[in-house]
């Protein structure tokens, strides 16, 4: 099976052209893992004791997404 | 976005990474172990404790403290007494004030007995390369400052990153890597992942370490702030401006402090015309007992010439965003499982600049590219 070039390229001139995903389907998800990270990153500064226990769980959230990658399925 | 614009940005990315990466991967890899020095202190034996003492002992005076400081030390002057915590005081002795305290030495003291525990020397061993590797390259001021510049670089890098995740990700899940192509994807992919992930990281940890390398003019601009209002009331009163002699005793300066901050506790005493104290002033800094007063110490200055606590000008913004920037760069504000976090952390952040500089290797030579080439390729 051949791959199409436009779409097994890592050229930016290939992809920037196509695109049929919006801004906030793209950024939703990272958005949530940055609020997460600032309030893991925040709570330990602002509390003790078990605010220390939901910072590192927080800091927990972006570790156990790049777990995500690992996944091998097929291309669509 | 325009595809013109695009570029641009690509070319932001590139260029920024390509020169602060390799820095970037050394501040990584040296900052792992540095986040668990007290833990590898300990292990390793390295570590002084205090004999156990039944419960209420009273502390020895200050200046008992510090004469068993000097006797060990003999010609070498005081700069700072630290406590740690584990009934230890940390002197810190130079052979004046105003070095930049790069050979300096330690005497740690039990500070009920006065007695010495040990003169560790925190500049030798494999965690003090570290340490220079970490911090200055053994440079000095310019070192630290050429680090901070290589931290604005990929604090760049990643704004740019992510502006160019956008077009990346136009057709892909969050998350996905295509394995099923080629390698140049897998490690695109990779690289938008894991530096998506840790972005908010990354850019915290990046920010705060280009202002912990401004740390020394940050502190010595304050001081002169300082200086300029204890000369100016001094005059208005009538004194002589910043005594050189101290004859004030060191428990003394400790005791008005207290007093000056009643509820928090004293956890550094720096001698006069340090670069945390002022020229003819002691100053103490004190510690609260709540997670965030802990990191924003409160200082009293005690003139040396007759003990009484000064009143100096409020803490600016800039000592404030110092005193905030050191936890949120080291990690070390919540625990064992807050620095495992940091670490593994700092491990997707390694991930981040191998995959950039593998994509850009792979891209510009051609013998270990994958097969199918573009001609034009813009971005890392």
């Amino acid at each position: 099976m051949t791959p199409a070039p436009e779409s097994s390229s890592t050229s930016l001139a290939s992809v920037a052209r196509r695109g049929d995903r919006s801004l906030w389907k793209i950024f939703r998800w990272p958005l949530l893992v940055a609020l997460l990270t600032a309030a893991g990153l925040l709570s330990a500064l602002l509390g003790d004791g078990l605010w220390d226990d939901l910072s590192w769980c927080l800091l927990a959230c972006p570790i156990l997404l790049s777990l995500l990658g690992w996944r091998r399925r097929q291309a669509r | 976005m325009h595809a013109r614009s695009l570029r641009g940005w690509a070319w932001v990315h590139k260029w920024s990474s390509l020169v602060s990466t390799l820095f970037m991967l050394v501040l990584a890899i040296t900052g792992a172990p540095l986040i668990f020095a007290d833990e590898i202190r300990e292990l390793s034996g390295r570590r002084i404790e205090a004999p156990s003492m039944p419960e209420g002992t009273p502390m020895a005076s200050l200046d008992t403290v510090v004469s068993a400081a000097k006797a060990r030390h003999p010609g070498k002057v005081p700069l700072y007494l630290f406590h740690e915590g584990g009934h230890l005081w940390f002197a810190k002795l130079d052979d004046r004030v105003g070095t930049d305290e790069s050979t300096s030495v330690f005497a740690v003291i039990d500070d009920r007995t006065a007695q010495v525990l040990g003169t560790p020397d925190f500049n030798q061993g494999f965690m003090a390369v570290l340490y220079r590797l970490h911090v200055d390259w053994y440079a000095g001021l310019p070192g630290r400052f050429f680090l901070g510049g290589m931290g604005v670089l990929m604090v760049l890098a990643i704004v740019s990153g992510v502006v160019l995740y956008a077009p990346f990700m136009r057709r892909l899940d969050f998350g996905r890597v295509r394995w099923s192509k080629s390698v140049s994807l897998r490690w695109l992919d990779w690289h938008n992942l894991t530096g998506i992930l840790t972005v908010l990281w990354l850019t915290t940890v990046g920010v705060t370490g280009v202002i912990n390398s401004w740390s020394f003019p940050i502190l010595g601009a304050w001081q002169k702030t300082q200086i300029q209002a204890l000369k100016h009331m001094a005059s208005a009163e009538g004194g002589t401006a910043l005594a050189a002699s101290s004859d004030v005793a060191v428990q003394r300066v400790l005791d008005v402090a207290q007093c000056a901050q009643p509820g928090m506790h004293p956890v550094t005493v720096a001698f006069p015309g340090t670069v945390l104290a002022a020229p003819g002033y002691f100053a103490v800094q004190m510690e609260g007992g709540t997670a965030l007063t802990s990191r924003l110490k409160e200082t009293v200055l005690v003139s040396a010439r007759t003990g009484d606590v000064v009143v100096g000008p409020p803490k600016p913004l800039s000592i404030i965003t110092l005193q905030l920037s050191e936890p949120l760069h080291f990690g070390d504000y919540g625990g064992l499982g807050l620095k495992v976090a940091w670490a593994l952390l700092d491990i997707l952040a390694v991930v981040v600049l191998w995959s950039g500089l593998v994509l850009w290797w792979r891209k510009h030579v051609p013998a270990r590219s994958a097969s199918h080439v573009t001609p034009r390729r813009v971005g890392a």
